[in-house]
């Protein structure tokens, strides 16, 4: 391995190809899929215990208390999908839209002193999609989508943490993620003069997930750090109410579903951060069985029938996760002031779903996770700036879903379906100290 | 959608609804309890997370990192001949942050603020074109409002700064389908289902700021703000066939909405600082306001319904007519500003400035002598407030703690509204009323 990293030209090539695809369509919570932070995303989205930077906002806000300047982040990240579900009645190319965003960190020391001095840093992390903050796409359980990857939301990812140095080696830190969720009610009724008339309520509600981590050092060279992470949901629901439809009478229609959806999640892991060579493993727990599903019933039953006749979604029976990870850094100092950091890392990525052998096809596939990156530190004599870049490569394991005997032969996915593809991602982000 | 279970269809359903993120409750109720008590005359006089509002320039003028935080409610008591209309009261949390540093020898200062209000983001509330309504107050103080920004100082004499404030609107199309149960039958027994493919899409706006040192007691500053609305777009188209039982006849409906809501009107600020006395400062500014631009939270719609009732006992009623909302012929206004702080005690670690100030309001709304009643009347302000400062007070709090309160009463004098048609539906009408605005503000500086 080349202490000066991949040819720069090759990296950001690949990096740009990314980022200007166009952006067309969902995904799902990309800090979920794809990790958050330049070193985080190159080290197999490693960094409960190896992390550094605004990046640990979300890898672990009690590492935030080992950034001791302040320092604002810059960057752009995209993601490109080439999934497919292939079979007589599949769509084939699923045209999942790709994803680009800008991604914004801040960490910033309080400046107390005492017995205070250097032990307690808040940290930002944001990252944006250009065009949107949270996508919601509730589809037909039968229509065919890849609903962990492709179709759940895309999403802003707005993280905010306070790191403590404890002292002894131990440190704690705590913070929340936060999304906007929408409701609101919309009436359609004629008014005295026979003119229509719609009043519309629409209400944009904040949602928080907590984040949680502590970490401790097993001497000068290694750390533990463990990360806890709550349900992170946003719910679309909007209320629709026709009147003086004369003797057409129909029900409200509650159009209401999970929007985005981050199950709860514990993430453990042991690292070496010391010396030119450094590493990071790690196993992530995904609380998946937890999940709902998105869609929610149209009509819900009135308060005096609540067994009424209306349709209720197919249930979804996700099972929990366990993902290991694996990250590794080289450092070298190139010159005074120039450090150069190469990074790697691999995980595997379990799908939560069951195959779809009844009416739905909510696609998913377990998934492995080959990373890269590359960093480029400037200090003192040179100015405090930062430049980091990262890649990602998933390659879905093929899956086939094949349709119980009673599903009619003309539904969709039937007889057999086979998912499969690839997502690649990228980002660079600058970095100055003020 | 499966032929077995088809018998409506409820598509496209298209909502842009923008909820998001305007300044309104800041226009009305000030940001920061330094700047409120000081009625908001500041543009040439803030350094605070303020500044993110007032004038990101003077971000750069932050003597140290700053937190703050505080938290302000605001009760409106507005009335119609007498009446209390119960507007919702606007309460929440106020804060932000302000990092100054140099980059490459340039001082630079990044900001951001936000006020949060407690009940929700925001909220969009169009209503019908002839329900009255109080224009300027009622749900458009329900936003969020969350900006950032830069500032530098390229010369001694100059700061120059500059953001974004965000909103976010919304977007869906829906999709229902499925059996819909009329009477005789239980609607709730409809065998309805649903799809949703929405964006909660970003809204941006541009603040902009300058501020020149003219002396040492001096200062002289611009501030512009972009416009923003929310753009509210509704249209649905409802086919397949309604019934009970076996008995299922083939209907049509669709609907058209478009509203405009929130709407926040560009603003120029100019204003200068003076600071007469080693212990007090005035500042006067002047705000244009491009109210002539607004818009009216009205929905046009229109709807459609055909059902072929093949025999059966429908009553189905005829196609209403479409809405158009009326022109708003609202009017520019100019905004004077006054404020006052006199630092009434300072020693070593301890100070206590104390403030005034005067806001007029002018409305912008003509008199509402058609169908249309937009309520508003002139606005007087009066704010005060005072401030703890407390300096390297403890080893291990070495910067600034401040403690700052204001007190805003908004008085809404009687503007009286006669129609021209005698026999109009709401008739004349008398509008008054006052507000209280209460807030807090803590501050750690570093």
């Amino acid at each position: 391995m080349s202490p000066k990293g991949p040819p720069p030209l090759a990296a950001g090539a690949l990096m740009l190809a990314v980022c200007v695809a166009p952006a067309r369509s969902a995904i799902a919570s990309a800090e979920d899929l794809f990790g958050y932070g330049p070193a985080s995303q190159a080290m197999g989205m490693t960094g409960t215990a190896a992390g550094s930077g605004f990046e640990t906002v979300y890898t672990n806000p009690a590492l935030l208390c080992l950034s001791h300047e302040r320092k604002l982040s810059l960057g752009f990240t995209g993601a490109h999908y080439a999934l497919y579900a292939d079979g007589p009645l599949a769509p084939g190319d699923m045209h999942i839209q790709s994803v680009r965003g800008i991604v914004i960190g801040a960490t910033l020391p309080m400046g107390f002193g005492g017995v205070l001095r250097d032990r307690l840093t808040l940290g930002v992390g944001f990252f944006t999609p250009t065009d949107v903050v949270v996508r919601g796409r509730v589809l037909y359980p039968e229509t065919p989508q890849f609903g962990v990857l492709g179709e759940r939301a895309q999403s802003v990812a707005l993280q905010l943490g306070l790191g403590a140095n404890l002292g002894h080696g131990l440190r704690a830190g705590g913070g929340f993620a936060a999304l906007a969720a929408i409701a609101g009610k919309v009436l359609v009724a004629t008014n005295e003069s026979g003119q229509v008339g719609t009043k519309v309520d629409d209400q944009l509600i904040a949602t928080y997930g907590p984040i949680l981590g502590v970490s401790y050092d097993l001497g000068p060279d290694y750390r533990v750090g463990a990360t806890y992470r709550g349900v992170l949901d946003a719910r679309f629901a909007v209320e629709i109410v026709v009147r003086d439809l004369g003797s057409l009478e129909v029900p409200p229609f509650n159009i209401a579903g999970i929007a985005q959806y981050d199950p709860r999640q514990i993430q453990l892991e042991a690292a070496r951060v010391t010396g030119p060579w450094r590493a990071a493993i790690a196993l992530t727990w995904r609380d998946w069985s937890a999940y709902p599903g998105p869609p929610e019933p149209t009509v819900l039953c009135p308060g005096d029938k609540p067994d009424c006749a209306a349709l209720r979604p197919p249930p979804f029976n996700f099972h929990d996760t366990f993902s290991p990870r694996l990250g590794v850094e080289h450092v070298r100092d190139a010159a005074s002031g120039v450090a150069l950091h190469l990074r790697g890392g691999y995980a595997f990525e379990p799908s939560p779903a069951p195959q779809q052998s009844r009416e739905s096809n909510f696609y998913d596939n377990s998934r492995h996770v080959l990373t890269a990156g590359y960093g480029l530190h400037l200090s003192d004599p040179l100015p405090p700036i930062t430049l980091d870049l990262f890649t990602q490569l998933h390659l879905l394991l093929p899956r086939t879903h094949t349709k119980d005997a009673d599903i009619p032969a003309d539904h969709p996915g039937a007889p057999s379906t086979k998912t499969h593809g690839s997502i690649v991602v990228g980002g660079l982000v600058l970095g100055v100290a003020i | 959608m499966r032929s077995s279970a088809l018998a409506v269809a409820c598509a496209a359903v298209l909502i842009a609804a923008p909820g998001s993120v305007r300044a309104n409750p800041l226009d009305t109720f000030g940001f920061g309890s330094r700047e409120s008590a000081m009625g908001g005359a500041v543009v040439a006089d803030t350094w605070s997370f303020a500044a993110n509002y007032y004038n990101p320039a003077g971000l750069i003028s932050a003597p140290g990192t700053q937190m703050s935080v505080g938290y302000f409610h605001a009760a409106q008591h507005l009335q119609v001949n007498g009446l209390d209309n119960n507007v919702d009261p606007v309460r929440g949390i106020v804060g932000g942050l302000v990092v100054p540093g140099k980059l490459l020898g340039l001082p630079l200062a990044f900001g951001v603020a936000v006020h949060l209000p407690d009940d929700r983001l925001s909220r969009v509330h169009s209503l019908k074109d002839e329900a009255p309504r109080w224009e300027m107050y009622d749900n458009r103080s329900q936003l969020l409002f969350i900006a950032t920004n830069l500032a530098i100082r390229p010369v001694d004499w100059l700061d120059i700064g500059g953001g974004v404030a965000y909103l976010a609107a919304t977007r869906a199309r829906m999709d229902i389908s499925g059996f819909a149960v009329i009477p005789p039958g239980d609607p709730y027994d409809s065998q309805l289902r649903h799809e949703v493919d929405g964006d909660l899409t970003t809204v941006r706006f541009p603040l902009l700021g300058v501020r020149i040192h003219l002396s040492d007691r001096v200062h002289i500053g611009l501030a512009y703000r972009g416009e923003s609305k929310l753009d509210l777009k509704f249209s649905a188209y409802l086919h397949g066939q309604v019934g009970y039982d076996l008995i299922r006849v083939p209907a049509t409906y669709s609907l058209e909405s478009h509203t405009y809501d929130v709407f926040h009107p560009r603003q120029a600020v100019l204003g200068a600082t003076w600071l007469f006395h080693p212990r007090a400062r005035v500042g006067l500014d002047l705000t244009w306001i491009d109210w002539s631009s607004y818009e009216r939270p009205i929905s046009n719609s229109s709807t459609r319904l055909d059902v072929d009732t093949g025999g059966l006992p429908l009553v189905i009623p005829p196609s209403p007519k479409p809405t158009v909302a009326v022109d708003p012929g609202f009017h520019d206004r100019i905004q004077p500003r006054v404020g006052v702080e006199l630092i009434a005690v300072r020693c070593a670690h301890f100070a206590l400035p104390v403030r005034a100030g005067y806001v007029w309001d002018p409305s912008p709304v003509p008199d509402q002598v058609g169908n249309t009643n937009s309520i508003d009347t002139d606005r007087h302000t009066f704010s005060l407030g005072a401030g703890v400062k407390l300096t390297a007070l403890l080893e291990e709090i070495p910067g600034d703690i401040t403690v700052d309160v204001h007190a805003a009463y908004s008085v809404l004098p009687a503007r009286k509204v006669y129609k021209e048609n005698p026999a109009d539906f709401v008739g004349d009408y008398e509008a008054s009323g006052n507000m209280l605005a209460l807030g807090a503000t803590l501050g750690l500086g570093f």
